[in-house]
């Protein structure tokens, strides 16, 4: 451990008592509680801004709801590729997100790191039915898990974007992607020092379809023969007026 | 511009989706194809699961075969009573075929399914109308000798009928099996079914090719409808936003397909199709038998 952390750490225990820690030694929000998916929706960020009473190192989990998760292997058979093998996971989160100011490995230790699930890494979902598959495909399994949401850009981690302001303020954004899942979020902020939790805040975000789109999904989903003949009714419609100003030749 | 679809939950370029759509409509129009099987692929390629992908390529089709039924009607390209038989064998078909889907959509082996049917159907077809196009052009029979149709065994079924602007008196078992193939494909893969049974109404049929694509494109629109309204019900994966959006960029290429069609010559139409349909098989093939960047895919089910 470096002098000076080590000195402040030293510091703050003797003039702040243990037990003003937990509650008023964090304090953060989101510039906004609700992600609302119109129809120019591409994608959107929010503004996080907190203090922190204490130095210390600060991590932003964004969690999306809980989904689960067909990860499908293929194979090659007589010279095609084939779906042939399958594991099915409960409990995936649609959306994870972290954001810290330092590697989280310096942060703290990776027992601390897994308890609060803190780090892609430590997410480990049951599997649905537990089958045997091995412990090795069941790893492989897991990592294609997380590869493919790494991909589709639901899956992130991302250090140092987090802005301090003098010594107590700092703020970020959490960008979400154009297709971030719909649903309940949570977005938890930690403080840490020497790789303890020292305080903790919840946050809570509903991403949710908005104005005509959810209208739209709304009706589609209760009514979904009206639905069906309107679709039909509306292209067989576009499809003879476009056909219009070809009329003439 | 982006805007985001609604049931598919993404959002898309507008003018990615336009272009795509006048694309499959200009071929759609030229071959009187429904152009799912192409648009299909395509809208996954973009990125549209292909469980949507499958059902607004349905839905596009209703819009962009009204649109070239409209055409080809005006030009009197259109055997009603024949496009009625194939319809009514279409319903069938295309009712088995979405139940198909069903299946196996839920074993999760529908793409590789898909594309296997591809394959299969596409290289066949495509390699004949290739063969049999090239040996026309390059060996021009005198017309005139030409009977009018041949006779084989299906001129024994029972239940004929006189299809005078075919100039046709076949069984009708012929045309509505035809129709049901057609429409089977039209459940199963989502497409229209045209690239089927342009083919089998020029060969199997022997009706007269001028009057092929408006026929075909006339019963498309009822199948694709009955499509769009199955998959919508059963599956809640028709996105109307996205299927307008093809249809517009569809309607304006199928116009310009048209035109350019009625100057194309009957054996070089067939030629032209024939390398088209080969093509998209030895796409799907390629796709199949490449290695993938990533063996794993993922399918995320929120509830």
């Amino acid at each position: 451990m470096r002098p000076l952390p080590a000195a402040l750490a030293v510091l703050a225990m003797v003039f702040v008592p243990a037990a003003a820690h937990s509650v008023e030694a964090l304090k953060a929000d989101l510039s906004n509680h609700l992600v609302a998916i119109t129809t120019g929706f591409t994608g959107t960020s929010l503004v996080l801004f907190g203090t922190r009473q204490e130095t210390g190192e600060v991590v932003i989990v964004v969690r999306g709801p809980l989904s689960r998760a067909v990860v499908r292997r293929r194979h090659h058979v007589l010279g095609f590729w084939i779906n042939t093998e399958r594991a099915t996971f409960d409990d995936v989160p649609a959306f994870y997100a972290i954001i810290s100011n330092q590697p989280l490995d310096q942060i703290a230790p990776e027992p601390i790191l897994r308890l609060h699930a803190i780090g892609i890494q430590y997410l480990h979902p049951p599997l649905h039915s537990p089958r045997d598959l091995g412990a090795k495909r069941e790893a492989a399994f897991r990592e294609a898990l997380v590869r493919r949401q790494e991909r589709n850009g639901r899956f992130f981690q991302s250090v140092g974007q987090i802005k301090f302001i003098g010594e107590h303020l700092f703020r970020t954004t959490v960008a979400f992607p154009s297709n971030v899942p719909v649903g309940t979020y949570t977005v938890e902020v930690f403080l840490f020092r020497d790789g303890a939790v020292i305080g903790r805040e919840t946050v809570p975000l509903t991403v949710t379809e908005a104005g005509v789109d959810s209208n739209v999904t709304q009706f589609a989903q209760s009514e979904a023969l009206a639905y069906a003949l309107i679709a039909v009714a509306a292209t067989a419609m576009a499809g003879w007026l476009a056909s219009l100003p070809f009329r003439t030749r | 511009m982006d805007i985001y679809l609604p049931i598919a939950g993404m959002s898309q370029s507008v003018a990615v989706l336009l272009v795509l759509g006048g694309a499959v409509g200009f071929l759609s129009g030229l071959f009187g194809v429904g152009g799912g099987w192409l648009m299909t692929p395509l809208l996954i390629f973009i990125g549209i699961p292909p469980s949507f992908a499958v059902a607004a390529s349905a839905n596009q089709i209703v819009g962009s075969s009204v649109s070239g039924t409209l055409a080809q009607w005006r030009r009197g390209n259109i055997d009603f009573s024949m496009g009625l038989v194939l319809l009514a064998g279409g319903l069938i078909g295309s009712g088995l075929g979405v139940w198909l889907f069903a299946i196996l959509r839920r074993i999760g082996q529908i793409e590789i399914a898909i594309s296997f049917a591809y394959i299969v159907m596409l290289g066949i077809l495509g390699a004949f109308m290739l063969l049999e196009s090239v040996r026309a052009i390059l060996v021009p029979r005198p017309v005139a000798l030409r009977k009018l149709h041949q006779h084989n065994w299906t001129h024994g079924l029972p239940f004929k009928m006189r299809f005078r602007r075919s100039k046709l008196y076949i069984s009708a078992i012929v045309p509505g099996a035809v129709g049901f193939a057609g429409g089977f494909l039209s459940g199963v893969l989502g497409v229209g079914g045209g690239f089927l049974m342009v083919p089998a109404m020029i060969y199997v049929l022997d009706m007269p090719v001028s009057l092929v694509p408006g026929t075909s494109l006339f019963q498309i629109i009822f199948v694709a409808a009955a499509v769009t309204i199955q998959q919508a019900v059963e599956n809640g994966t028709v996105d109307i936003v996205l299927a307008l959006i093809l249809v517009l960029g569809g309607v304006v290429g199928v116009n310009f397909g048209l035109h350019v069609g009625s100057r194309l010559k009957g054996e070089y139409f067939r030629a032209l199709l024939g390398m088209l349909v080969l093509a998209a098989a030895a796409k799907l093939a390629a796709d199949l038998t490449i290695t993938p960047r990533d063996l794993y895919s993922l399918e995320l089910r929120v509830p």
